[in-house]
């Protein structure tokens, strides 16, 4: 591919300390060091802010209780008339996208990567096959442990960690995943025992075992086996009014382990006032300044009607009867974990509501450091992607957010501290909350940055105050180094590729789970893993696969 | 290399929604019958016509090539195309999908009616379900409702109750039938008793149940045995309704498992209860959800000018031209599409009478790598070759159908 230089933009690439006005140059795929002389291709920038493509860490894009999300609505998929330049597929969705709107839509907004964050080992190959079918974005998901009967049962007999160590691998390797997810952790078990709430140190009905002795474990497997995404972690009581006690216990619980605390908006409450539910943002916000280990993503809410996708079985059975629609769909799977889909309508008026979406911004403007917060929705637990730049204006425009704080609940209006918080994010910290802090916390060594050698996925976007209208539609989006949008209008749809981390591990542990597969499982495990050749070439049609890099400790 | 470097030979059994992987390769076998009549009925369905012949069209011998340029030909032309049957894997849906949304046609499963009947009991209330290890390992009781699922599923109850259980004592099982009379393959050391419905039809016997574990209902106003039925329900530990929607083939029949889910639901503020709808042979499961992940959908589904519906109740009566895609045994054509000008993907063995095009296409996991969904939808098996029959996968045919059209535009 000949040289292009898109000339004089501001390049805000904090992952580099660059933030100036200066050319930018990428050839074959690649950023590269502007060379003197005329490029083939030259794109004025003047005005624009250029920033590497937008990286979502938690997004669930691909998997069987997205697909059942999606199956149960549809009242909630409206045809999408996309902006393009090229034949597109057909597409439509809102709450729970559909895989080719979801790909569009996130090129459209400067996105080159998505991660899903739950992905089930039994139910990782239709993962993959929905990530195959996202077109222009990379992609890549987090194994789900730590509701399997397979840890449970190494952790009831005591296993030595260098075992588990091995079981996290090879789970790594057999489902193609790029980390660990857990969630609430084993609970999800404990619930088809029966137990509704699970706390981090209650003993499991069956195996005895405690949350806080899965986190250990797991989050100790991560940190040995040298997988650089640390340990993603869905606490234990999410959505229990009063579960700021356990989120802080569980930041304590790994002892200095690298930690990832995901949508931890909804882990974040108190029981204080008239309806015994308050903000715990300012504790929650005071622990992850302090604990350098602990990283977080926000899970923002938003008003109005969405559907929760989560493998929290045991929270959602608690949510049924806020369904709105009133459906409900909760599902045991397959001695793995589990999943539930509520359909749910956010509403400023509802006070617990008004207040989770207070909590949210709390949090994103009392943690200082940005390189440990990532902007997240939870797509579409907390609100659709899609209300990405929305989000991006509330942080970045005070007044704005006054106006939105200024429709509330009177009574969650009480109750927050949203109002005395001064801050506005600078265009450095959004890169920061959208690409570069997630590229590392993912340990994308290449991506969420601007230096040279550096994947060519940028966004442009045109400079302009009302940031929602800035970050809604860049002027020209590059995935490795393909136009794929020019002024919001898709020009190209490439296959992205596969991001995976294979860390090494002691293959003895595989007579153990192939025993494991005859006593408990319904299907051989020598078809179990999933190989190089079926995830490129059957599931992600023939795109790419990137392996990164682990460092065994 | 990853973990699945070395794959072995194996055979996942495309014949039935439970994709069995434990089955002798029937080309090297004789044990099939024995083993399941499900798989040997989809084994000989496929194998019987097998004589490799090529494509066909107006009942002449042609190349390939000539066979997909009609095709594409006779989909350019069409003003209102009907793409059905879809027995087949992931890979032909995604095809199959891709040429509807190029062409502007409706698609459907030639079973759909089956598989609406849990669709839209789902999209109604919802409901509660699980997996085939989860209910092997942990149901104590076993509902079967409707009619006898191992008619279409001769291995689900040897599957659930053959393995030594993990959650249970195999011994404190039992299995109780609700609307059928007997089952055909019972699994030998469990107790079953039947449930007289007292005259009740199945709607009223699920809906009489349920008023019962609600407690809704004085005791004598149920026919005898519902009552006690509803105390062991809501004492069983871990519960199991196994249905399959196409035995539930009456009117009305999604009315009648919403009732069941809402039963189910019910149950779960108690106790733990869950759902196994059997489902998924011919390629239900798979059409669907792959229809679902890329346009939020389930079938059937309209395309037309750039936007995708959903569609119901699609007649095909309606259509000017069909497309029949069949690599998967057991599908049966639709009456209402005699006399529609007819194209076929079809394995060999399962071309529609009367199709003016045929294009032999392979049997994924028999003479094509496929990815197929599992009864319970969640567990997607990739069911490797055994055979080296020259065939085409059917996504490979579909796509040269798809490249020929886009050389030529859709009016």
């Amino acid at each position: 591919m000949p040289l292009t230089r898109l000339k004089g933009g501001r390049i805000v690439d904090p992952a580099n300390g660059v933030d100036a006005v200066a050319d930018l140059c990428f050839a074959d795929g690649r950023i590269v060091a502007p060379p003197a002389g005329a490029a083939a291709r030259e794109i004025d920038c003047t005005g624009m802010v250029l920033m590497a493509g937008g990286i979502d860490l938690h997004t669930h894009i691909g998997g069987g209780k997205v697909n059942i999300a999606r199956t149960l609505l549809p009242e909630d998929h409206a045809p999408l008339h996309l902006e393009s330049d090229i034949p597109l597929r057909s597409a439509c969705g809102h709450a729970a996208t559909p895989t080719l709107a979801a790909g569009y839509r996130y090129a459209q907004m400067g996105y080159t990567a998505c991660f899903e964050p739950a992905m089930l080992p039994t139910n990782a190959r239709q993962a993959h096959l929905e990530m195959g079918d996202t077109p222009i974005v990379d992609h890549g998901a987090y194994a789900m442990l730590g509701s399997d009967d397979f840890l449970l049962r190494l952790l009831a007999a005591e296993a030595p960690q260098a075992k588990i160590d091995d079981y996290v691998a090879w789970t790594l390797s057999a489902t193609q995943a790029m980390g660990i997810k857990v969630v609430n952790p084993g609970g999800i078990s404990a619930f088809k025992f029966n137990r509704r709430a699970f706390d981090l140190d209650d003993a499991h009905p069956h195996y005895g075992v405690t949350p806080r002795r899965i986190l250990q474990a797991l989050a100790r497997a991560v940190a040995n086996l040298g997988v650089p995404h640390p340990l993603h972690v869905h606490a234990s009581n999410l959505g229990a009014a009063g579960n700021l006690a356990t989120t802080l216990a569980t930041m304590a619980a790994v002892e200095g382990l690298p930690l990832h605390l995901t949508h931890i908006q909804f882990h974040s409450y108190g029981t204080e006032g008239e309806f015994k539910f308050s903000s715990g943002a300012a504790q929650i916000a005071e622990a992850v300044n302090r604990l350098r280990n602990v990283s977080i993503d926000i899970g923002q809410i938003m008003f109005g009607q969405t559907v929760t996708c989560s493998g929290d079985s045991m929270a959602q059975q608690r949510n049924v009867g806020h369904a709105t629609p009133k459906k409900t769909l909760l599902m045991d799977i397959e001695c793995d974990a589990g999943c539930g889909v509520v359909p749910f309508r956010y509403r400023d008026q509802s006070y617990v509501n008004a207040l989770q979406w207070a909590i949210g911004l709390e949090l994103f403007l009392l943690v200082e450091d940005p390189w440990r917060i990532v902007l997240t929705t939870d797509h579409p637990n907390g609100a659709p992607f899609t209300s990405y730049p929305h989000l991006i204006r509330l942080l970045c425009d005070k007044a704005f957010r006054d106006e939105q704080f200024a429709r509330l609940h009177p009574a969650a209006r009480s109750m927050s501290l949203l109002p005395s918080l001064k801050r506005e994010y600078s265009l450095a910290e959004i890169a920061v909350v959208t690409r570069a802090a997630p590229a590392r916390l993912l340990g994308l060594a290449d991506r969420g940055q601007l230096g040279a050698g550096a994947a060519a996925d940028i966004a442009a976007y045109r400079g302009q105050a009302d940031r929602e209208a800035m970050f809604a539609a860049p002027a020209w989006v590059f995935k490795d180094g393909v136009e794929v949008v020019r002024e919001g209008r898709i020009q190209a749809a490439p296959q992205g590729a596969t991001h995976v981390v294979r860390p090494e591990y002691d293959r003895a542990i595989e007579r153990e789970l192939a025993g494991f597969f005859g006593s408990h499982m319904t299907q051989a495990f020598a078809g179990f893993a999933i190989g190089d050749e079926e995830l490129c070439e059957a599931c992600n049609h023939g795109g790419r696969l990137h392996v990164h890099a682990c460092r065994r400790a | 290399m990853n973990a699945s470097a070395t794959a072995p030979d194996r055979f996942v059994c495309p014949f039935c929604g439970l994709l069995c992987d434990d089955l002798p390769f029937p080309g090297t076998s004789a044990h099939l019958q024995a083993a399941c009549p499900k798989a040997a009925e989809g084994w000989s369905a496929i194998r019987a016509g097998y004589a490799g012949e090529g494509a066909r069209v107006d009942g002449a011998a042609v190349d390939m090539e000539v066979a997909l340029r009609a095709a594409a030909d006779a989909l350019a032309r069409a003003r209102r195309p009907l793409i059905g049957g879809l027995g087949g894997d992931v890979q032909m849906m995604r095809a199959a999908l891709a040429l509807a949304d190029r062409c502007g046609a409706r698609i459907v499963h030639a079973h759909q009616a089956a598989a609406q009947r849990n669709l839209f009991a789902l999209q109604g209330r919802g409901g509660v379900a699980t997996t085939l290890a989860e209910a092997r390992n942990r149901a104590d009781l076993v509902v079967v409702v409707g009619g006898d699922v191992t008619r279409r599923f001769p291995r689900i109850l040897e599957r659930l109750f053959v393995p030594a259980p993990v959650f249970v004592e195999a011994a404190a099982r039992r299995l109780v039938l609700l609307g059928a009379d007997r089952l055909e393959h019972a699994p030998a050391g469990v107790p079953v008793e039947r449930i007289d419905c007292g005259g009740l039809d199945l709607f009223d016997a699920v809906a009489t149940l349920r008023a019962c574990c609600d407690g809704r209902l004085a005791e004598r106003a149920a026919p005898a045995g519902f009552a006690s039925l509803a105390e062991r329900m809501k004492s069983s530990r871990y519960g199991l309704l196994l249905w399959a929607a196409g035995d539930l083939d009456f009117a009305g029949a999604d009315l009648l498992v919403e009732e069941l889910q809402q039963l189910l639901l019910g149950l779960n503020r108690e106790t733990r209860w869950a759902a196994l709808p059997l489902a998924g042979s011919a390629g239900d499961l798979t059409a669907n959800a792959v229809a679902a992940w890329q346009t939020g959908f389930a079938l059937p589904l309209a395309f037309a000018g750039g936007e995708v519906a959903y569609d119901p109740f699609p007649d095909y009566r309606d259509a000017d031209l069909l497309l029949w895609l069949a690599v998967l045994p057991g599908l049966t054509f639709p009456e209402a599409a005699r006399g529609v000008p007819t194209i076929a993907v079809a394995a060999p063995g399962l071309e529609p009478e009367g199709a003016r095009i045929v294009m032999p296409a392979a049997v994924p996991g028999v003479h094509a790598a496929g990815h197929l969904v599992r009864s319970d939808g969640v567990v997607t098996l990739y069911a490797p070759r055994q055979d080296a029959a020259p065939l085409p996968a059917a996504a490979q045919v579909l796509t040269r159908i798809l490249a020929a059209v886009e050389a030529q535009p859709c009016r």
